[in-house]
């Protein structure tokens, strides 16, 4: 106890508000031990996980990380919201990270965003096609995770970037998220879905 | 703390370091830790 009191206690070196994980080699379970530390400490706006593995542990620790509120923070008053959250090229083993993980995160970013709204969304190289009849269809926006990157349109105004490069989404699929970017900007703006696909 | 990760300016940075389960294990420990100690600091 005493040399932990020698230690000098800055919270710059203690608290972590920015967190990049690339190409380290890390495996599900510690990636989700690492956000079960940051999710107490309540202070975490970014994370950058590339080149990594990515499963279900992954996704229920990165849920409570979007879903964390004030009352999990250290000092409830200083708690800091997830903003910054990019993901990319992730693996479950040998394989490419499942589409319906991806889809179960972003279920997890639709449900918190009243509360914790992102501000820059990046998944890039992941399967974001994902989609069946039975899980998460909308007539209006299409399935899976283009069904729930589509209501971030409309319920999160201050998502300022989404990048979703190579994630093998259909044309359909495309179609449908274009569509659904353009009726925002007609809400917005007044202008015609036809105007903004031009 | 583990060697490899230092925390400055609220930040830290893993890339291209090689982890395993003992070092993440070590590191959330660590800031568990530390994380405590600096609440008691402050509350008191």
């Amino acid at each position: 106890m005493k040399n932990k009191e020698k230690v000098a206690l800055n919270p710059d070196q203690i608290h972590i508000k920015n967190l990049t994980i690339d190409d380290c080699g890390m495996k599900d379970g510690a990636f989700a031990t690492l956000m079960d530390a940051l999710v107490r400490q309540g202070k975490l706006t970014s994370i950058t996980y590339i080149n990594n593995e990515f499963s279900q542990q992954s996704v229920d620790a990165l849920s409570k990380i979007l879903g964390n509120s004030a009352a999990n923070g250290s000092q409830d008053q200083q708690f800091q919201h997830l903003e910054c959250l990019k993901l990319g090229n992730l693996k479950s083993g040998n394989q490419n990270c499942p589409g319906r993980l991806i889809y179960e995160l972003m279920v997890a970013v639709d449900d918190h965003c009243p509360k914790n709204p992102l501000k820059r969304l990046k998944l890039q190289e992941l399967e974001l096609g994902y989609g069946t009849p039975d899980f998460g269809f909308d007539p209006e926006y299409g399935y899976g995770s283009v069904h729930c990157i589509s209501k971030q349109f409309e319920w999160n105004p201050g998502l300022l970037e989404l990048d979703i490069s190579h994630s093998k989404l259909l044309p359909g699929q495309l179609s449908s998220l274009m569509a659904a970017l353009a009726r925002q900007y007609t809400d917005a703006a007044g202008n015609s879905p036809s105007k903004m696909m031009m | 703390m583990p060697a490899f990760a230092k925390i400055q300016d609220y930040e830290l940075n893993l890339s291209n370091q090689f982890v395993n389960a003992e070092t993440i294990a070590a590191l959330s420990a660590y800031i568990l830790d530390q994380t405590a100690l600096l609440n008691e600091k402050v509350s008191k």
